[in-house]
């Protein structure tokens, strides 16, 4: 060890040892200004062998070599003009068809567009008295499902492909020889709608006595039908006039969200919610366990388990009968119903709220309607019934547009004899028409083991499903835009169907399949045998009734074109049974949670589980995609001790089920709420095992209602299950914090009473315009502008569905969305305020506002995002080189970044096949890996719209557009045009008192304006 | 510095051109692109001779 206290030189600073014992080599070091070597003369002859020609060379070849493995070869197709152009098709030109949807049981008109004889979009029809030009987000994305890869393609016996003439022949076989044997020939089937195959339902019985045919649906209004037949003697209950409802109690109804007429509904409805031409507006109170979508629009909440509902009628029933004895109840109901008290409901609803709302329906008596949701029993139904019949709200019901019923859906007890059969082995032939019944039947009726003993099992389907899975033969039917047909939903209004586009694959018409079969020759089928049974059956009903001048060929033609043909359709008389309500009553909820299964709002019953974008769309209320889960309060999850994404059981008698929990705000407590639809085992890639199947906690005795159980166990399973919510991506604020959506203004809100007092209270005591630091642009030209209606807005998801139609989203999976990179255009923000225990929910469309300052144009490092002279921000997709600086810097958070090539990049390659790719509209650029994409304004359709004016000699008009999403919108919340014309709906809306932009601080200028919600509450404030 | 003439310089060239279209994936990609192609044989889009068209869009 050195002596360090010997040397000479004693040192402050040294950087090491060697410099403190003054090396030698150091002092060299330090000494010498260059490093050795440096000042040597240069020898050239050490180098490398590589010149700088060399080296250019190399450079130049690898680049060539990197250039040609990177492109991509694969032939793209040809673009060949027509030799012999079809009489209809103009390049470049758009051509429509009328038809009918065939997603529910609506059968809204809808208007496909096509281009070169390809089905591009859907659209409502607006000669349709129904739905009057809007549909759903179902109808909109039932365009994928025609291009869907795994439709079948052939038809198939024992799993291997076979034509149809020998299945033809095989089927027939099997029918005569049921037949001779005694066997019965059963038909399961769906809701029909149709009553052309109706009518070849009873030419099949005819032609095979032995038939009996079985309808099922899994959501169905079977409760409320048969209260309808004991309460009126009918099941084709009315509408309701909605539009003339001052007050509007809905019970577990979903009626804005997804159950029966809920398109037609909306419109209704928000024909009472117009700020600009001040109309009276209704008062919605709406008393649920769950929050729907309709509870999220609700002037008030009230809290009430659907295992309650019953007694929460009768017990209304029972303070009317004590307010006004002139009721027409007889002494001994009236003994009946007095066990039903309201004040069982203070402590979970407040008295308050159950006051206003005794007098609301008193005051408004003949002007309001109770209404009871499809899922809830017979009995509550008839219960309401009552209600209305005491309260003179009949005056509301429309008999002429009453719900028709064509083929009465089957009873438990029939589809339990059926399977008896079944199992006998008394059935010879069971056909799936358009069914899944091993899906949607409750597992203990034991219908799939059943099926196993019947001898020939047919499925005529789009796509494998469970049932066609256990069947002998799979018979691949025509997509709804490839198939004739008509439809009788709702009364004076019968739709037609018809083929836009000739068979994609060797499928056939499943009516026609039937017709085959009926004339027991295989040689009988031809492609047209479905359409002239059609004509001929609206010829011998529909031209008779109308008693039209024309002669049956034009009038047939006529009504294709229409889509649609209206009779007066005379209402019947209905009279209330009173004997039928006097002995109701039900089991009462009991200890135990309550379980209330109900329909799901994007994916349907089957046909839509394998639709990207449906099930990309993130529910209306919850924000989650891609799942299912079990919904349930606060409070009870704070006692199960769990929280969102934790693993519960739920246990019915003996089945269970084992699925993730959501904690939902305003949920009852001891309650849960699941959505059915998920958990399919046989479907294509997209939706197989997406969810949690919760059809098997149906079961086939239930109390009162087959969607509603008491006595349920809920335990905390362990584990977890992440659900990919979209709520709290795209925020406008970093953290979440309570209200600070009210606080920045991002959500103004008022009352109908302070608006009526004080019209400008939104803007009173504002400061004055900001200042911006640059001189700003003036557009004197045509500008434009969206405004969006919040009182309106019903967060359908209609405008999102039809934006992602129109502009070629794509659909990014699970994952990707758990990762906030789901690319759809527009967005539905939903907030919540008040308490976790009755929150006020707000809801807001987000898209790209076009800013007049935006943010993220001067930004970009390549342009590749600017303003144009008619107000809209542009995206030039192949300048953009991915700094996603402009995303970083927009307030709003709407823009999208393509992180992968979603077309071609996965490993299933979704998009990567040849029939999906068609789905792509053509008017729009399909984007790549790299590139920033947002709402455009509907660029495409401007630039039409200015072309055909350019063409016509006129000058381009605000009105001449209709965007995407404007189209869609069933409620008409979005107004879109020219900002500059003062006579414009647009310009209306944006100088309405109101009105605001969000984040008008920051100064950008947004060109889409709010129309502020009012609630329609008994204050001024909202509380 | 090393000499490069003409001859040599496009010979250079040259052979950094051959070894790029042997080494690079367009033998495989116009395999592959053949395959692919079979494929779109099978979709065929025509419209169906009896539909009838509206004349006025939405």
């Amino acid at each position: 060890m050195s002596d360090f206290s010997k040397s000479s030189d004693k040192k402050e600073l040294w950087k090491s040892l060697n410099d403190y014992n003054n090396d030698s080599e150091v002092l060299k070091f330090k000494h010498d200004e260059f490093l050795e070597g440096v000042t040597e003369d240069f020898d050239p002859s050490k180098l490398s062998g590589l010149s700088r020609r060399k080296f250019l060379a190399l450079l130049s070849a690898s680049a060539a070599l990197t250039a040609t493995a990177c492109t991509d070869y694969r032939d793209k197709g040809e673009i060949v003009p027509y030799n012999k152009r079809p009489e209809e098709v103009f390049p470049g030109v758009a051509n429509y068809y009328a038809s009918t949807c065939n997603g529910c049981r609506e059968a809204c008109g809808i208007l496909i567009k096509t281009r070169e004889g390809r089905p591009i979009k859907v659209d409502g029809n607006p000669e349709h008295p129904i739905n009057k030009g809007k549909i759903c987000a179902k109808g909109q994305a039932s365009i994928l499902n025609l291009y869907d890869p795994e439709r079948l393609r052939e038809p198939m016996a024992a799993r291997k492909h076979v034509s149809w003439k020998s299945v033809d022949e095989d089927i027939i076989s099997a029918l005569n020889e049921a037949q001779k044997n005694g066997q019965e020939i059963a038909i399961v089937t769906g809701v029909v709608t149709s009553p052309t195959t109706k009518k070849v339902l009873d030419d099949f019985t005819k032609k095979y006595p032995n038939t009996k045919i079985y309808s099922y649906a899994l959501i169905n209004d079977q409760q409320r039908r048969s209260a309808w037949l004991e309460t009126y003697g009918t099941i084709e209950y009315p509408a309701v006039k909605w539009n003339e409802a001052n007050i509007i109690l809905a019970l577990d109804a979903d009626f804005l969200g997804n159950e029966t007429g809920f398109v037609e509904n909306m419109r209704k409805f928000t024909e009472r919610r117009e700020v600009v031409k001040k109309t009276d507006f209704n008062r919605l109170y709406v008393a649920e366990g769950r929050m729907s979508a309709t509870g999220a629009l609700a002037d008030y909440r009230l809290r009430v388990s659907p295992a309650m509902q019953f007694e929460f009628v009768m017990a209304l029933i029972n303070e009317f009968s004590k307010r006004d004895s002139a009721l027409p109840i007889d002494a001994d109901t009236k003994a009946k119903i007095r066990r039903y008290s309201l004040a069982k409901f203070y402590n979970q609803v407040g008295k308050e709220k159950l006051d206003y709302l005794l007098n609301d329906l008193n005051i408004n008596r003949g002007k309001s309607i109770v209404y009871a949701g499809d899922t809830l029993s017979k009995e509550v139904h008839a219960a309401v019934n009552l209600l209305n019949e005491l309260l003179g709200n009949a005056a509301l019901y429309d008999f002429a547009s009453s719900y028709k019923s064509l083929l009465n859906l089957s009873t438990h007890k029939e589809l339990s004899q059926l399977v008896d059969k079944m199992k006998n082995e008394k059935v010879g032939v069971l056909i799936h028409f358009d069914s899944n019944p091993v899906y949607t039947l409750p597992e203990d009726l034991g219908y799939a083991s059943a099926l196993k003993k019947v001898k020939t099992v047919v499925a005529l389907i789009e796509a494998e499903n469970e049932s066609s899975a256990l069947g002998n033969y799979t018979l691949p039917i025509n997509h709804l835009f490839e198939s004739w047909g008509d439809a009788y939903a709702r009364g004076g209004v019968y739709s037609l169907q018809q083929p836009v586009i000739s068979p994609i694959f060797n499928t056939r018409q499943k009516e026609a399949a039937l017709l085959t079969w009926i004339a027991g020759d295989a040689n009988a089928f031809n492609q047209e045998l479905y359409h002239n049974y059609l004509m001929n059956n609206f010829n011998a009903t529909i031209y008779t009734k109308k008693n039209s001048f024309a002669d049956a060929k034009s009038f047939w033609y006529s009504a294709l074109h229409d889509g649609v043909v209206t009779f007066d359709e005379k209402s019947q008389t209905t009279k209330f049974n009173f004997a039928a309500v006097t002995n109701l009553q039900t089991k009462g909820a009991t200890n135990g949670f309550v379980l209330h299964l109900h329909n799901n709002y994007y994916i349907g019953e089957e046909k839509f589980a394998n639709n990207g974008w449906l099930q990309e769309l993130p529910h209306p209320v919850s924000k989650v995609t891609w799942d299912n889960y079990a919904a349930i309060s606060q409070s009870t999850a704070k006692s199960l001790g769990v929280e969102n994404d934790d693993l519960i059981e739920v246990k019915v008698g003996n089945k269970k089920l084992t699925l993730p929990v959501l904690v939902q705000p305003g949920a009852a407590d001891n309650f849960v709420s699941i959505e059915l639809g998920y958990g399919r085992k046989v479907i294509g890639e997209v939706g197989k095992e997406v969810g949690f199947n919760a059809v098997l906690l149906m079961s086939m005795n239930y109390d009162s209602s087959p969607y509603v159980y008491s006595n349920v166990s809920v335990t905390k399973a362990g584990g977890k299950h992440k659900l990919a919510s979209t709520q709290e991506h795209h925020s406008l604020d970093d953290t979440f914090v309570k209200d600070i959506h009210r606080t920045r203004k991002i959500i103004q809100e008022g009352t109908v009473e302070r608006f009526i007092k004080e019209p400008d209270f939104l803007h009173k005591g504002e400061e004055e315009k900001l200042l911006g630091i640059t001189r700003e642009h003036t557009y004197t030209g045509l500008k434009w502008a969206m405004a969006i209606d919040l009182n309106k807005c019903t967060s359908c998801a209609a405008c999102v569905t039809a934006c992602n139609v129109e502009n070629n989203v794509p659909v990014v999976g699970k994952d990707q969305v758990a990762n906030g990179r789901e690319m759809q255009w527009v967005r539905l923000d939903r907030y919540y305020s008040g308490t976790p225990e009755e929150p006020i929910v707000s809801h807001q469309p987000m898209l790209c506002q076009h800013c007049d300052n935006a943010p993220c144009e001067n930004v970009c490092p390549v342009n590749a995002t600017n303003h144009s002279q008619d107000g809209l921000n542009q995206m030039v997709y192949n300048r953009c080189v991915g700094t996603r600086y402009c995303s970083n810097n927009c307030p709003y958070k709407v823009r999208r970044f393509n992180f992968f090539n979603f077309r071609d990049h996965f490993a299933d390659a979704y998009y990567e096949n040849n029939l999906t790719s068609l789905v792509n509209n053509p008017e729009v650029t399909v984007r790549s890996r790299g590139v920033m994409e947002k709402c455009t304004f509907c660029v495409q359709k401007i630039m039409e719209a200015r072309s055909n004016a350019i063409r016509d000699g006129k000058e381009l008009k605000g009105s001449d557009v209709v965007t995407a999403c404007q189209q869609a919108c069933p409620t008409t919340a979005i107004a879109f045009g020219d900002s500059n014309d003062p006579g414009s709906p647009v310009a209306k809306l944006r100088n309405h008192d109101l009105s605001y932009h969000v984040l008008e601080e920051l100064n950008v200028k947004p060109n889409v304006t709010y129309i502020a919600k009012l609630r329609n509450t008994h204050s001024e404030e909202i509380q | 510095m090393n000499n490069i003439n003409r001859k040599k310089f496009f010979g250079l060239i040259g052979k950094g051109t051959l070894f790029a279209a042997i080494a690079s994936a367009v033998p495989f990609k116009m395999f592959s692109s053949a395959a692919n192609a079979s494929d779109k044989k099978n979709i065929k889009i025509a419209i169906h001779p009896f539909a009838v068209k509206r004349n006025n869009k939405v």
